[in-house]
């Protein structure tokens, strides 16, 4: 058995204790590996720092508990920008388990001094997928009778001006994508589309292919898709965290991933000639 | 009347809500505003139908001493005593947020993960290029992976931009041909819901 017979035969075990190792290494010992800001980025930075101070802006938590890691430092940068500029920031959530992901977010926020019904309210988990989305933009207070402290909605402050989705000046979905719930598409059927509100989305990485078109059509404002345009985000608001640091284990899984296609296919090209290979 | 009733109701409600979309009719806009917020509440009871029927499956393996029925047991206990606490105690609970935390996040994140391993494993297997198509869809496969990276910039420059001109022109194109393809078919579809030709979400054939 030569190498490349070998090679191909390699067991699974191997490949991941090599991916293992090749991501830890950059979590113990960061690369510090330099990185640009894309225009896509750029654009919604500028598109939020240009809204006036004090605008009402929705966010939604739609993705569970495995989607944190890719997604939730999208959804910290976003809310830090948001905070910065004296936003009126609303959060819900789309998936059962998004609804304690985004109480548990914004529990951080209230450590850091921002106040309950003053700078945010959760208003926890709404069911029905895109039917609940277009419930809840006709009707806010409909879906949501009570927030997920269990206040009856009438007695929120922030509330009081809010009758349907017109009445926010941005709204934010950070998404991880098809389950039936509220998915990118749905928010842009129900949100932009029909009641013309600015609409920004943060899918995951999975998810960027098919939400270019939104953008491209002038659907929605902008896209912060993955871990890596939310790492250049924190870079934009010079505060980078948990994006950033997980930029260079990516890097290392990326690597390691085409490492292994090219090693795959120097393999299948080394042994295509031999008799029943597989062509 | 067993079928035509429901199919009555689906034509009524189905074409209720495309003309709700287009015209400002009171007598129209209100019963459709009605009709959609059902959609949230009747939700809401499929998660408890759900939840019923998970219960009932893994009470069917403990009953007849299926093979890992002890995982079933785990399942109820572990359920049960979530859905209790968070019902008496709330979801803001400390011991209900431990759970949440140290349970559910670092399981599900890690079963996430693992994803990578398989994808790697995958990689190295199945992703050859075989011939032209499957060569083109490797290098653009690749280019976009590092375009992804900060690795990417630093084996070259102009990486990022090759990864953005790949998704924002050739993938474009085609997202918005598969797009408006499934859009047009979505529309049929809804028609021939509307118009009563499609009856298969009452169960059975056409």
């Amino acid at each position: 058995m030569n190498f490349w017979e070998k090679m191909e035969k390699v067991d699974v075990r191997i490949i991941f204790v090599v991916v293992i190792i090749a991501i830890a290494i950059p979590l113990v010992k960061p690369l510090g590996l330099p990185m640009k800001v894309m225009p896509m980025s750029q654009q919604v930075y500028d598109y939020i720092e240009k809204m006036p101070n004090g605008s009402k802006v929705f966010l939604s938590f739609d993705y569970g508990t495995g989607s944190i890691p890719e997604l939730e430092p999208a959804a910290k940068a976003f809310l830090t920008h948001f905070f910065r500029k004296g936003f009126k920031v609303y959060t819900m959530a789309s998936t059962a388990d998004g609804g304690m992901v985004s109480q548990m977010c914004m529990a951080g926020f209230e450590k850091l001094g921002k106040v309950y019904d003053k700078d945010f309210i959760t208003l926890g988990y709404f069911a029905g997928g895109e039917a609940g989305i277009a419930a809840w933009s006709a009707d806010a207070k409909k879906v949501f009778q009570r927030d997920a402290r269990g206040t009856p909605i009438d007695q929120l402050a922030m509330m009081k001006d809010i009758k349907t989705v017109k009445d926010f000046t941005l709204g934010v979905t950070v998404n991880s994508g098809p389950g039936g719930y509220g998915t990118v598409e749905a928010w842009v059927r129900q949100v932009p589309i029909v009641y013309k509100t600015p609409f920004i989305v943060a899918p995951g990485g999975a998810m960027v292919a098919n939400t270019i078109p939104y953008i491209q059509a002038g659907q929605i404002q902008g896209m912060i898709g993955g871990l890596r345009p939310s790492a250049e985000y924190e870079l934009l608001l010079k505060e980078p965290g948990l994006g950033v640091a997980a930029m260079d284990a990516q890097s290392a899984a990326h690597s390691i991933m085409i490492a292994f296609i090219l090693l795959g296919n120097a393999a299948y090209f080394a042994l295509r000639k031999r008799p029943g290979a597989r062509q | 009347m067993r079928r035509s009733l429901p199919v009555l109701i689906a034509i009524v409600v189905g074409i209720g809500m495309v003309f709700d979309l287009f015209l400002k009719l009171p007598l129209l806009n209100n019963p459709m505003a009605e009709v959609r917020n059902w959609m949230p509440i009747m939700t809401s009871f499929a998660v408890i139908v759900g939840c019923v029927g998970l219960l009932n499956v893994h009470y069917k393996n403990i009953q007849r001493k299926r093979p890992g029925w002890y995982n079933s047991v785990i399942l109820w206990a572990v359920m049960l005593s979530v859905i209790a606490l968070g019902c008496t105690k709330g979801t803001r609970d400390a011991t209900y947020s431990f759970i949440f935390n140290n349970v559910l996040v670092a399981s599900s994140t890690t079963l996430s993960a693992v994803g990578a391993l398989f994808l790697a494993s995958s990689g190295f297997r199945a992703f050859r290029a075989t011939n032209t198509n499957a060569t083109i869809l490797l290098i653009s496969g690749a280019l976009v992976m590092l375009a992804q990276v900060p690795i990417g910039e630093a084996i070259y420059g102009q990486i990022p931009n090759i990864g953005n001109w790949i998704m924002n022109v050739p993938n474009n194109a085609g997202q918005r041909g598969i797009m408006i393809a499934s859009g047009v078919g979505f529309i049929t579809v809804c028609l021939r819901i509307m118009l009563g030709y499609t009856r298969s979400y009452l169960g059975g054939g056409e």
